[in-house]
């Protein structure tokens, strides 16, 4: 402890001045010593801080920033953005086309037609103009895409000091001091295909390309016929104008009551009409071709649908009502098992406010599942669709706004309005994907029935989003570090018990060390070892192994009751290792017997019903995957220990004092007889309880492969948690024998002088007053056992599950970040997710060893007064 | 904490009374044999555990008799059993020669096995690539210098004794053609590579605009010359003539005002340093490019002169083959009737002997052959580097990365932890903020290592290693007159920090006043701001653009990405716990009359620390350090993130310029274990291996630890002498 009277031992008033070398060097250690300390302190805890500061730009909105361009008035119609959003495009109603100079506002070409000479009846531009359609009075489709031609050019500007121009149709931008892209609209749009069905001019198209290259076109005509055209596009190989060839499949609506929308999904196989009222019509594909599937409202009673779109892949309808409300809307199948063939259905997925006043346009991104809502008022708002965070929200100004689009990149915004004047702002969107709510909270993702948490880090395509819910992760950690604690915590405190009171010190100073040495193995030779020796054998010798957790403890308590039979004076000749000794042999004959019973007890347990059946050989791992047999032996599995458990605890509150009573005075012998017939009538209580209780269960309809037991899989829980269990075991063993030890012997010898056994010493004084200690070594245990990363990396399939399986796999965050950390690029939204799960870790682990220390330290100055 | 039972009572009964016989139920003798149960279960696993790493690891490298295997249908082919399986009955045969395409392990049921032999001469080769071969020697050829292939030895025996007496000067000579290929070839790919470095830096230097600042911190530099030499001149005035005549208190015979001025003009003269070396002359030397067209021809010329060493080299080489090329053997295999090939591309051609690292003809060898390749086995496995993907071969460099990482790790933590502790104890004004930072530094201890590698990955490597790569991000880079307003208020808050700590003293032997509070608080902001800033004007500097600017423009990062350095500064976080637990504890341990008794003698603070303290707490911080170094050498998890690698034979320490390649990733045993046990190609041919390493990882380990805990058990027995 530092002295505070000699902060300045050299400052004296003796006749000797202190040599300068002294004082100096004092001065510079005190220095040296105060920073350095006070720093590497800051720097252990600036790690949460690091972590933190990584994490936290995930939950940030996005930024909007300056605005792009001037006020010039150019063109009205859907516009069509240049990727680096310099140049932008208006494709009118009537079929013409228009580039502009984004900035200045300045037209780069003349109005030209998308294609020859006639003016479309109908035109769908979708996807920032990659995939247009035009359908014409004929009955003929043209399909097509506007895209921007980029090339990189060695070239100067015109006039010295410019940086970006617009010459010959095309627009420049120096991107280094001597070289300049070169953007320009290139349009392509293929050869009129006759439709083959259905009269008149085609009044309403979609038309969509999925991921994987698919391309499906839907044409209505106004006598009611609906084509859905799967498309094939023949490019020839000497160049000229690519071909087009359709197959379609048709139905007939009603060309009185045409419904205002039409969309097709992605796959082709489901066709949703639109109307203003909110009525939503599905046209599922059938064996004969479309038929109406459902018919329900899509928005709220009294609301009319001003816009509606398809988000980015294709799958979820877009609907915008005129109360400034979003509806989202996808196709989920059914997947519970009992259905035969399962339906699907459409299901709303998120509902949120889109604007504070009707809304006008409703537009997706082309990079995320972002929407950009346009209000009639001039209010901007976007937000993410699976999140539904607001990335950014801003108000325009405008009086008469007709279309919003996100930039290709997501980098801007562009709001055009009726009269042609457009306002492009930057956009910084952040990680829109994620808020608090996406991280922990359930999420309805696509094609989904119901909100749920998945954890899915890498996504193929559009189709799939990226799911990041890091609460499988969560559970799986827990998972593993409960089922290792509960195999740890019984045996490293029973084991402390045993050392710190019936132990002699001579075994003591050996056996502590010895168990000490645990600690000391590297966690990835644990992991090694119950990958490639435990997993293997719990597969072969599941029954057994289980039989064993039951044996061993019987065995043990089965001898000692014949051991208390042998005369007093045998017994009390018997050393501390003999006894040692002994509990070896009972071990051992323990793990014999398991071995031995286990398969019978398999046969009789977990057999089909009626017996064995031909060709299916008895098999626990069959019956866990529901290939046969009835619930009730899974929960006397399950049962047996508690209500062993809860039997002991009744018995020594009610039964236990009448016994000592009633035998008090006896022989030594009769008493233990007494105990021995008192443990065979609990154990049988034990089993017949647990086959009634087991049995009810199974009445009332409870299946154990329900939750605790489901299909095994080799690398499974059990052995984590029982390789796990013993990296922890000797943590929780020796702060226990500790904390055990720090008991002052005074009070064992006062409770030894006053006639108590060393049993009763043990329970009844030190346990108590050792009893946070040991509260305390169980959550250092579980601190690390909740970041064991080498164990559970080589030992499970590290699937991110959320079931208590006993017998199936799991994820935890440790495992989770060794395998995907070092492929995740830095700064991405993957990245910091992991360091989300590392903050999450260090947090939880904080939280509970901080309880423990808190704890013990309470206890200290508790015992400290003994 | 000494051993309280020193009369304890006996494992079993306590004395049943005469007259009133304790009750079943306080003997408790069933749960005494439960919880002795739980140990013994406990015991049973570690031993049982360690017991199967060290017979496995052991049992490795022991040559195992070569069977000849004539199955029922009519197949023979050669095997090593390696494992059986019991339902059904079944012999897995190690059966090699992979090259020809048979799989290299072989189940087998064994009621399939109509016969199984032991072939005299039966040889197991370890080859340099393809792994194993097993066979019957059947000849040994020798290409004449005409180019005419003669045999040599016929039939095995003498096929054997050729080989012996002809394979010492094969490997010789194969093993000078790979140091001249790894090491010469090697030193001039370097220099090459320098050389391409000096012209990409060149070219980065002609396209960087001017310095920033241009001639700004001229003036600054004199204003600083002028006042550092002001400051300094004043304070040995007054140092001289100051005492006590203006009524200032002394401190160790200097006044508080001397001893504010002396050290703020050792901080200008820092600052004056630092504008001299920022602003010298030699950085201005603008790169051109006429410069950059003269280092261009320059490199240009080396460059042919060491492409003529290369070919000169190449030249060597080929003679060297040449004459390694004539031996060769054929050694046949029973199943195909095939003889183990040069190459798997040239299947006509016998095997070169040289290619043989070891022959083993395990039904010929007597006990004392046998010890010899166990020995000789075990060697190759501890001095040489890996071979067939991690699967044959030694670990020599994964000894070195692991132990190289252990001694950085350990002499990055031991003086830091050291300081923290003492900082703790000794130092810091012991109250409620001490201890929970106490218990904050305790609970470190228990946060899982794969965070620590998350941090390690994120801020050493990426941040750190970055800057050190290629400087602050021009993004964020301040203007140089900022730079420098900035660096001046850092220096005017230190000295008033320094000179409010100076004057927040209280008179020995008074009360603390008011304003004595006051200045203390104005300190601690003042320094908290010096750090803050400190961090700023590193971190947003316009002066400095890396040590290794042009290979990051390459594309290859030096200390930018996963490397020795980071791994070690990694590992020495994530036990900085354990070092500062195990220091206090000692340092608390340290009788406080002894403290006492060396103030009362007169030493400084210092000295009482560095001649009392320290030694005392000795065997504490040694059992800390040790403990470190157990944790850090068996810790993987957080390595997979910084820097372990599956394979790099370029050891963390070499011959070349620097010797230290501490930007280098490594191989590590706790990784290689989890590598080939579980990414390794061909798992069961590593299987072996992994054994052994786990065996070598898990010895030094438990070495390490158990010394801590001797060092811990002699420094309680010690202190338990001393104390009370």
């Amino acid at each position: 402890m530092a002295d505070k009277t000699t902060d300045q031992p050299a400052r004296q008033k003796g006749n000797r001045p202190v040599r300068r070398r002294v004082i100096l060097m004092d001065q510079i250690s005190t220095y040296v010593i105060q920073t350095g300390g006070a720093l590497v302190l800051v720097a252990v805890l600036g790690i949460c801080v690091y972590l933190a500061y990584v994490v936290v730009p995930l939950f940030s909105s996005g930024e909007i920033g300056d605005r792009l361009n001037t006020d010039a008035p150019m063109r009205a119609g859907v516009p069509v953005i240049d990727p680096y959003s310099v140049g932008v495009a208006f494709v009118s109603p009537d079929g013409s086309i228009q580039p502009f100079k984004l900035a200045s506002g300045e037209p780069l070409a003349d109005p030209m037609l998308l294609s020859g000479d006639q003016t479309p009846t109908v035109l769908s531009v979708i996807r920032n103009g990659r995939l247009v359609a035009a359908g014409y009075e004929d009955g003929t489709v043209r399909l097509g895409g506007i895209s921007y031609d980029e090339r990189i050019l060695e070239i100067q500007p015109p006039i010295e000091g410019q940086t970006s121009w617009a010459a010959d149709g095309g627009l420049y931008e120096m991107v280094t001091p001597t070289r300049a892209r070169r953007s320009e609209l290139d349009i392509e749009l293929g050869n009129p295909v006759e439709l083959s069905e259905g009269e008149g001019s085609v009044v309403r198209l979609d038309y969509r390309v999925d991921p994987t290259g698919r391309t499906v076109l839907l044409a209505v005509r106004e006598d009611g016929t609906v084509l859905v055209n799967t498309v094939r596009t023949i490019r020839p190989l000497g160049g000229g104008p690519a071909r087009t060839r359709l197959s379609s499949t048709t139905f007939a609506t009603d060309p009185e009551s045409l419904e205002r929308w039409f969309f097709v999904t992605s796959d082709s196989n489901n066709v949703l009409a639109l109307d203003e009222d909110g009525t939503v019509r599905r046209y599922g594909r059938t064996d004969g071709g479309f038929e109406l599937a459902e018919t329900i409202s899509g928005i709220n009673d009294g609301a009319t649908v001003t816009a509606a779109t398809m988000l980015l892949g294709g799958n979820s309808l877009l609907i915008g009502d005129d109360a400034g409300v979003v509806y989202t809307w996808h196709i989920a199948v059914e997947t519970d098992g009992e259905s035969e063939s399962p339906e699907p259905r459409l299901v709303i997925a998120h509902e949120f406010a889109g604007s504070d006043a009707p809304i006008v346009d409703i537009a997706p991104s082309m990079r995320d599942r972002s929407i950009v809502i346009l209000g009639s008022n001039g209010q901007v708002r976007v937000r993410h669709v699976t999140s539904e965070k607001i990335v950014a929200d801003f108000e325009t100004g405008m009086q008469n706004p007709l279309h919003a689009r996100l930039a290709p990149k997501n980098d801007g915004i562009l709001v055009m309005d009726a009269s042609g004047v457009g306002i492009m702002r930057a956009l910084e969107p952040g990680f829109p994907e994620f808020s608090f709510k996406a991280l922990f909270g359930k999420v309805h993702y696509e094609n989904q029935l119901e909100p749920s948490y998945v954890y899915q880090s890498s996504s193929g395509d559009d189709a799939a989003e990226i799911k990041l819910s890091v609460m499988p992760l969560i559970f799986g950690s827990l998972k593993a570090t409960i089922f290792a604690m509960l195999f740890a915590v019984p045996i490293g405190v029973l084991a402390a018990i045993y050392t710190s009171e019936f132990l002699n010190p001579g075994v003591r100073r050996v056996v502590k060390p010895g168990v000490e040495m645990m600690a000391s193995l590297p966690s990835v030779v644990l992991g090694f070892v119950a990958a490639i020796i435990v997993a293997p054998y719990v597969r072969e010798w599941l029954p057994a192994v289980l039989a064993g957790l039951a044996t061993i403890p019987l065995t043990i308590l089965f001898v000692a009751h014949v051991w208390q039979m042998v005369p007093a004076h045998v017994r009390k000749r018997m050393q501390a290792w003999q006894h040692m000794a002994a509990l070896v042999m009972v071990t051992g004959i323990a793990v014999m017997i398991a071995s031995a019973i286990g398969p019978p007890l398999e046969r009789i347990l977990f057999s089909p019903p009626g017996g064995a059946v031909e060709g299916v050989p008895v098999d626990l791992r069959r019956w866990l995957s529901r290939e046969y047999g009835e619930a009730w032996p899974g929960w006397f599995v399950v049962l047996v220990g508690p209500v062993a458990l809860v039997l002991a605890v009744l018995q020594s509150m009610f039964v236990s004092r009448r016994l000592d009573r009633m035998v008090a005075g006896r022989s030594d012998f009769s008493v233990a007889g007494v105990m021995f017939i008192r443990f065979v009538v609990m154990l049988v209580l034990t089993l017949v309880l647990s086959v009634v209780l087991a049995q009810v269960l199974q009445g009332v309809g409870y299946d154990p492969r329900d939750s605790i037991f489901g299909p095994f899989s080799p690398r499974n829980t059990l052995v984590v948690a029982m390789i796990m269990g013993f990296a922890v075991i000797p943590i929780i063993y020796t702060i226990s024998d500790d904390s055990l030890q720090a008991v002052p012997d005074s009070l064992r010898t006062a409770s030894l002088g006053a006639g108590a056994t060393p049993w009763q010493t043990a329970v009844r004084i030190v346990i108590p007053v050792a009893g946070s200690g040991i509260f305390s070594a169980c959550m250092i245990g579980f601190g690390r056992a909740a970041g064991e990363t080498m164990i559970v990396l080589m030992a499970t399939g590290n699937t991110p599950e959320m079931s208590w399986n006993i017998f199936g796999g799991f994820r935890t965050l440790s495992a989770n970040i060794a395998v995907e950390l070092p492929e995740a690029p830095k700064g991405s939204t993957h990245y910091r997710v992991l360091f989300l799960c590392g903050l999450v870790l260090f947090l939880m682990t904080f939280i509970v060893n901080t309880a423990a220390e808190v704890v013990r330290q309470m206890v200290r100055s508790r015992t400290a007064g003994l | 904490m000494s051993e309280r039972h020193d009369t304890a009572p006996a494992a079993v009964s306590q004395p049943t009374h005469k007259r009133r016989s304790t009750p079943p139920s306080a003997l408790g003798e069933p749960m005494i044999w439960l919880t002795g149960g739980a140990l013994v279960v406990c015991l049973v696993m570690i031993i049982g555990l360690v017991g199967m790493i060290i017979t496995q690891g052991l049992s490795t490298f022991w040559p195992r008799a070569i069977e000849r295997v004539t199955l029922n249908d009519g197949t023979v082919f050669l095997g090593v059993p390696t494992k059986t399986a019991d339902e059904p009955p079944q012999v897995m045969y190690r059966t090699g020669n992979r090259d020809i395409g048979t799989s290299p392990f072989r189940w087998v049921n064994e009621s399939d096995i109509e016969s199984v032999e032991r072939p005299e001469y039966a040889v197991m080769l370890e080859r340099e690539t393809w792994n194993v071969w097993l066979g019957m020697p059947d000849r040994a050829l020798v290409y004449t210098d005409d180019g005419e292939l003669t045999v040599a030895a016929e039939g095995p025996a003498d096929v054997l004794a050729f080989m012996e007496e002809n394979h010492a000067e094969a490997r010789a000579r194969y093993g000078q053609i790979e140091a001249l290929k790894k090491h010469d070839l090697g030193r001039i790919n370097r220099k090459i590579e320098a050389s391409r470095l000096n012209v990409r830096a060149a070219e980065l230097d002609v396209t960087r605009e001017q310095r920033p600042g241009g001639s700004f911190g001229i003036p600054l530099f004199a204003v600083v010359v002028l006042g550092a030499g002001g400051l300094f001149g004043f304070s040995w005035w007054l140092g001289h003539h100051g005492r006590d005549e203006h009524g200032n208190l002394r401190l160790g015979g200097i006044s508080k005002p001397v001893r504010v001025l002396r050290t703020a003009s050792v901080f200008a003269a820092i600052a004056l340093l630092l504008a001299a070396w920022l602003h010298a002359p030699w950085h201005d030397r603008v790169m051109t490019e006429e410069r950059l067209q003269e280092v261009r021809a320059q490199a240009a010329e080396r460059e042919t002169d060491l492409q003529r060493q290369y070919d000169e080299i190449l030249e060597e080489i080929a003679v060297l083959e040449a004459e390694d090329n004539r031996y060769r053997v054929e050694i046949v295999d029973p199943t195909t009737g095939r003889f183990s090939p040069a190459r798997q591309i040239e299947p006509d051609n016998p095997l070169r002997l040289s290619q043989i690292v070891r022959t083993v003809d395990t039904n010929n060898m007597g006990l004392g052959d046998k010890i010899s390749t166990f020995g000789s086995r075990w060697w190759e496995f501890l001095a040489h580097p890996p071979r067939e993907a991690n699967t044959a071969g030694g670990v020599f460099p994964v000894i070195v990365g692991t132990v190289m990482l252990t001694l950085l790790l350990t002499i990055t933590v031991t003086p830091l932890g050291v300081i923290a502790a003492l900082y703790l104890r000794e130092y810091a004004p012991q109250g409620i903020v001490t201890s929970t930072i106490r218990i904050a530094v305790n609970n470190l201890a228990g946060v899982p290592s794969i965070v620590y590698g998350v941090f390690g990955l994120g801020f050493f490597c990426y941040t750190l290693g970055q800057y050190v790569d290629v400087g602050s991000d021009p993004s964020v880079r301040l203007p140089a007159p900022g730079w420098w307003a900035l660096l001046g208020a850092t220096i005017l808050a230190l000295i008033g920090g320094y000179a409010a700590g100076v004057w927040s003293k209280p008179i020995p032997g008074r009360e603390p006043s008011n304003m004595n509070v006051v200045l203390k608080w104005v300190s601690r902001v003042l320094w908290l701001s010096v750090f803050i800033s400190a961090v700023v004007l590193v971190v947003r500097t316009p002066y400095f653009t890396g040590f290794f600017e042009a290979r990051a423009a390459d594309g290859s990062p030096t200390f930018g990405s996963r490397g020795m350095l980071w791994a070690a500064l990694t590992l020495a976080l994530l036990t900085l716990p354990v070092v500062i637990v195990s220091t206090e504890e000692a340092i608390a341990a340290v009788p406080n009359s002894m403290r006492e008794g060396s103030y009362g003698c007169g030493a400084s603070k210092w000295q009482t620390m560095r001649r009392i303290v320290l030694p005392g707490a000795m065997p504490g911080i040694l059992t800390g350090a040790i403990l470190a170094m157990a944790r850090g050498a068996g810790e993987v998890a957080p390595l997979m993130l910084v820097g372990a690698v599956k394979l790099n034979e370029d050891l963390p320490i070499s011959t070349n310029a620097p010797f230290l390649h501490l930007d280098r990733s490594f191989m590590h045993l706790g990784f290689h274990i989890y590598d080939l046990g579980f990414q390794s190609p061909d798992s069961q041919a590593a299987r072996p291996l992994v054994w052994t390493t786990t065996l070598l990882l898990l010895v030094i380990v438990v070495s390490l630890n158990l010394v801590a805990i001797i060092i811990r058990a002699r420094l309680r027995a010690r202190l338990s002498g001393s104390t009370v």
